[in-house]
């Protein structure tokens, strides 16, 4: 037990002339910018999950432009109960604006909120947090995927299936992500009114990173006979691009523009600029200070969209998608701006046709 | 006679402080390879795990879960019944206590028992059925508790997102509505997330010891694990005790869902026992501890400590999240490794 003991603090002893080594570079230059204002981004792990990764560029990109004193921390939560503990931690450690972005937040930043009112200011992405201190972003992701809907139909008919089937490997079932496959059905829906349920084949991955899962399931959609399958499970839709390339069918990617001219069947993208309402929710704080409420972003506020359908892309487009399909989308596209065509996403177990 | 003491007291602990030890050792060294000071992360990390009113009793509320898992893995593995189904247990305790909860009629303290009583007798049963399947089909406990925790995972999935869903909100998350306020337990100190499930899991810490120390259902679950033939034959029905005990094991698992229901959440959310791992860290907790369940108390907050701790490393450092995964990856390693030598010293007594 002795020796056990002694061994033990000779170890710490070793380690602590280390830590000497290394710590003698440790900063201690002044702080100047006293009125600094520090931000604390709470979300998932990063990875290069492209929802998070434009939204940690853009704070970057902001911080490194100096418009504003800012700085900011990127928290990543390794599990559920991690971002109650972090989003009510950063309220301790004195952050001035808690930026949450995920719908696993909505729950402690409420409590947060409404304990600590004037402690920092607090803003939500992704989902709406009902309470009088917090600002909530939300999207309409349906209206992306309304135009991804557009184009499925139409490069199916041209292919001749008009009357599908319609592919789409997506993460999870269930409401929160009705949206997507809502409008992705409601845009074929447009084209060819004759469509039955039972003609759109939706499988999950149960998972955002599993790609292998992705692939199977879009193989197995593909045998099924789908000229189109709808990619919408984050990271893991490499699977379903790999699968694409394999059997000749076509897809869209998902979150940022993911068509590459290496594998040309990703003919589109629903793209979510997360990083613009990173920017819109920063300068409101540092301009008029967050205002309380929810603001929901569509394509009229440019924060959703489909590659070559509200911008031009930057590869080569796929010759599938004619000028025909694109100015059908586009047409589409105007009318949501305008206000003529509005998407509400009905509760997923009251929708039938 | 007082030194005898200590040292009896202390003896339960040398295990698990030596196996952490060794984990922050290797995770120093993980640190000395990314170039960053391990002690100045170490001691963020403790200041982030410890370090002041805020954090500690953060990470009490985080070891409650664990605590409680704990012991119930601890009873069913001191008598070599190896169940794994914690988790499943846990998640059926929690479903079902918020459910009961939400939509049983009657006065608050009534819905209160009944929803607990509810949820215990779930978790119980559930954990029972593995007991049967091993009793009746010779099914392996290890693999029919494993299966069970994705058939309770599952399930319930389907019965939050298709009957019971909270449509309040833009129904994102598969969850529950919020139980009503006048059920919940208290915070122990306001403001602060510590719970009076905290309170119940210590309480339990002191029950489990005194089950299997002091009675003689405690003296028949440790004989059926020295050895079951010794044990039918001196009289002792194995197979009772094998139902009691795996029953027993899932009623306290189940309380673990009911501490995070009432006391955390206030409603079931699909998915967070399973990705916060509070059953599989409890299990490791008992292992540390050699079973034993005031070891299992100090271990379980330690470990606690790790993942909050780690979380603020990742809210003030540029080390990455994933070291104090590294970490507590390590201690499983140290752990399993003591497993081994306690096993290759059996087989020499066996031996002799």
């Amino acid at each position: 037990m002795k020796k056990l003991i002694a061994l033990m603090m000779a170890i710490v002893m070793v380690l602590c002339c280390f830590a000497a080594c290394g710590s003698s570079g440790g900063d201690n230059g002044g702080d100047e910018a006293a009125e600094t204002k520090r931000i604390a981004m709470i979300c998932d792990p990063v990875g290069v999950n492209p929802f998070l990764t434009q939204i940690v560029d853009k704070l970057e990109e902001m911080k490194a432009a100096q418009t504003y004193p800012m700085d900011y921390t990127v928290v990543e939560c390794a599990d559920d109960t991690a971002w109650s503990e972090n989003i009510r931690a950063s309220v301790e450690e004195g952050y001035d604006m808690i930026l949450v972005v995920g719908w696993q937040g909505a729950d402690p930043l409420n409590e947060v909120a409404t304990q600590f009112p004037d402690k920092a200011q607090y803003a939500i992405i992704d989902t709406t947090c009902d309470n009088e201190n917090v600002k909530s972003y939300i999207f309409k992701p349906q209206e992306a995927a309304y135009l991804i809907g557009i184009i499925a139909a139409s490069v199916s008919a041209d292919a001749g299936q008009p009357d599908g089937p319609f592919g789409g490997v997506h993460a999870n079932p269930g409401q929160g992500s009705f949206e997507w496959r809502w409008g992705y059905m409601e845009g074929a829906r447009s084209v060819n009114p004759e469509l039955q349920m039972d003609d759109f084949l939706f499988n999950y991955t149960k998972s955002y990173t599993d790609a292998a899962i992705a692939k199977e399931l879009a193989l197995q959609q593909a045998a099924q006979g789908c000229v189109f399958i709808n990619a919408a499970s984050a990271v893991a839709d490499y699977g379903t691009f790999e699968a694409a390339a394999e059997k000749g069918f076509y897809t869209s990617g998902q979150d940022t523009d993911m068509t590459n001219p290496e594998n040309p069947n990703i003919i589109t993208s629903q793209v979510k600029y997360t990083g613009v309402v990173a920017e819109m929710a920063v300068k409101e704080f540092f301009e008029t200070g967050l205002q309380p409420g929810v603001v929901t972003l569509g394509l009229a506020d440019g924060v959703v969209g489909a590659v070559y359908i509200t911008d031009d892309g930057t590869n080569p487009r796929n010759e599938v998608l004619t000028d025909e399909i694109v100015a059908r989308a586009r047409e589409a596209a105007e009318k949501i701006k305008s206000g003529e065509l509005v998407l509400e996403v009905p509760l997923e177990e009251d929708y039938s046709f | 006679m007082n030194k005898l003491n200590i040292k009896r007291l202390l003896q339960p602990l040398g295990q698990p402080l030596f196996a952490i030890f060794c984990a922050l050792l290797v995770g120093a060294v993980a640190m000395l390879i990314t170039g960053e000071n391990p002690l100045e992360i170490y001691a963020i990390m403790f200041k982030g795990a410890f370090g002041g009113k805020y954090y500690f009793l953060t990470t009490l509320t985080r070891a409650t879960p664990i605590i409680i898992t704990g012991l119930g893995a601890a009873i069913a593995w001191s008598s070599s019944y190896m169940g794994i189904g914690g988790e499943g247990q846990m998640i059926l305790g929690g479903f079902t206590c918020a459910l009961l909860a939400l939509y049983m009629p009657g006065p608050a303290p009534v819905k209160l028992v009944i929803s607990i009583v509810g949820a215990l007798v779930a978790g119980g049963v559930y954990s029972a059925i593995s007991a049967w399947l091993l009793d009746k089909f010779e099914m392996s406990l290890a693999i029919s508790t494993l299966m069970f925790n994705y058939v309770a995972q599952y399930v319930t999935m389907h019965f939050v997102a298709n009957r019971f869903l909270d449509k309040s909100g833009d129904a994102k998350m598969t969850q529950t509505y919020m139980i009503d306020e006048s059920l919940r337990f208290p915070q122990l100190i306001p403001g602060y997330s510590v719970h009076l499930g905290f309170i119940i899991a210590v309480l339990l810490v002191i029950a489990v010891w005194f089950l299997m120390n002091r009675t003689s259902f405690g003296y028949e679950s440790r004989m059926t694990g020295f050895n079951i033939h010794f044990c039918d034959y001196g009289g002792v029905s194995s197979k009772k005790v094998m139902y009691g005990i795996l029953a027993l094991s899932g009623v306290i698992c189940a309380m673990a869902g009911v501490c995070e229901v009432l006391g955390t959440q206030y409603r079931y959310v699909h998915g967070t026992y399973v990705n916060t791992s509070y059953a599989w860290i409890g299990l490791n907790a008992a292992l540390i501890s050699n079973y034993n369940p005031f070891g299992v108390l100090i271990t379980s907050i330690i470990l606690a400590g790790i993942s909050t701790g780690g979380a603020a490393i990742a809210r003030s450092t540029d080390v990455p999240l994933e070291i104090s995964s590294v970490i507590q990856g390590c201690i499983t390693l140290f752990i399993s490794a003591k497993i081994v030598i306690q096993l290759a010293k059996t087989k020499k007594g066996g031996k002799k």
